[in-house]
């Protein structure tokens, strides 16, 4: 069996019912247990302070304004790398043990 | 909202518990999970909810810890991989049975003449086997990218569909 024919044929076989995978009660389903989370004050203040020790002052305002969230989801799509790692290192601290 | 990047949702969900945004993850990738999960589990959909269900929780749950070294996908199938490893050594525990109960003997008598049911040959695969070929050939995965999801070497990846592939071969008697 040639290369090509062989890859189809195990997708034939490995293929199986799984259309309904893309519906949203799954989701929903997920969304019912998922465990409370943390304070997001606590974590404000956290960005905050983070972001003016990395000397990114510029961002304080956008944080300080009332629609301090909207901004800061724009902030993480014009910084994305940046802010997932830093992020990702706050959430670190935040949840471990003090 | 659901066209933004992985790392845009995981920052919400990391930053103000979004779990909006998390819903929104679940949703794109739930799929790719259940799809991996439903051929290990050899076809059990009732048993793939749960474990895709305990995977998204545990992702969500260290969503922290991931370091956004590997794609979040691979992270991601790489839990679902693992709670399925945890759910045989429990369900083995329990039974004090061989650690991959599903998988079936080759019948010799069995091949082309008989209907195809490929639940039926799943079930004559390993699961690590089951899980290298769907993630190759269904998910089109590179070898590098299933040696993580699996955490072992490229080659066992390699050994793993060169063995399934030799199993699906014997019980169809076909040359593959």
């Amino acid at each position: 069996m040639k290369q090509n024919e062989e890859e189809d044929f195990l997708k034939e076989i490995f293929q199986m019912e799984d259309s309904s995978f893309e519906n949203d009660e799954f989701a929903a389903r997920v969304m019912s247990q998922l465990p409370s989370g943390y304070n997001p004050i606590r974590i404000r203040a956290f960005i905050m302070g983070t972001f003016s020790l990395m000397g990114l002052g510029f961002v304080v305002p956008a944080l300080m304004s009332p629609e301090w969230y909207g901004n800061v989801a724009h902030l993480i799509e014009m910084y994305q790398k940046e802010v997932v790692e830093m992020s990702l290192n706050i959430g670190e601290l935040i949840s471990s043990p003090q | 909202m659901d066209q933004h990047s992985d790392a845009y949702f995981i920052s919400r969900v990391v930053l103000f518990n979004d779990q909006k945004a998390f819903e929104q993850l679940v949703k794109r990738y739930q799929k790719d999970v259940r799809s991996l999960l439903l051929r290990l589990t050899a076809g059990d959909h009732h048993k793939t909810d749960d474990l895709a269900q305990e995977t998204f929780i545990r992702a969500y749950t260290y969503l922290r810890s991931f370091k956004a070294k590997a794609r979040f996908s691979t992270w991601l199938l790489r839990i679902a991989y693992n709670i399925f490893l945890d759910s045989v050594k429990k369900e083995k525990r329990r039974k004090n049975t061989k650690l991959y109960p599903h998988q079936k003997s080759i019948n010799p008598e069995s091949g082309m003449d008989a209907q195809l049911d490929y639940t039926e040959l799943m079930k004559i695969l390993r699961p690590p086997e089951r899980a290298a070929i769907h993630l190759a050939y269904i998910s089109g995965m590179s070898h590098g990218d299933i040696s993580k999801i699996m955490a072992c070497p490229v080659g066992t990846v390699k050994s793993h569909i060169s063995r399934g592939k030799n199993r699906i071969r014997t019980y169809l008697k076909l040359e593959l």
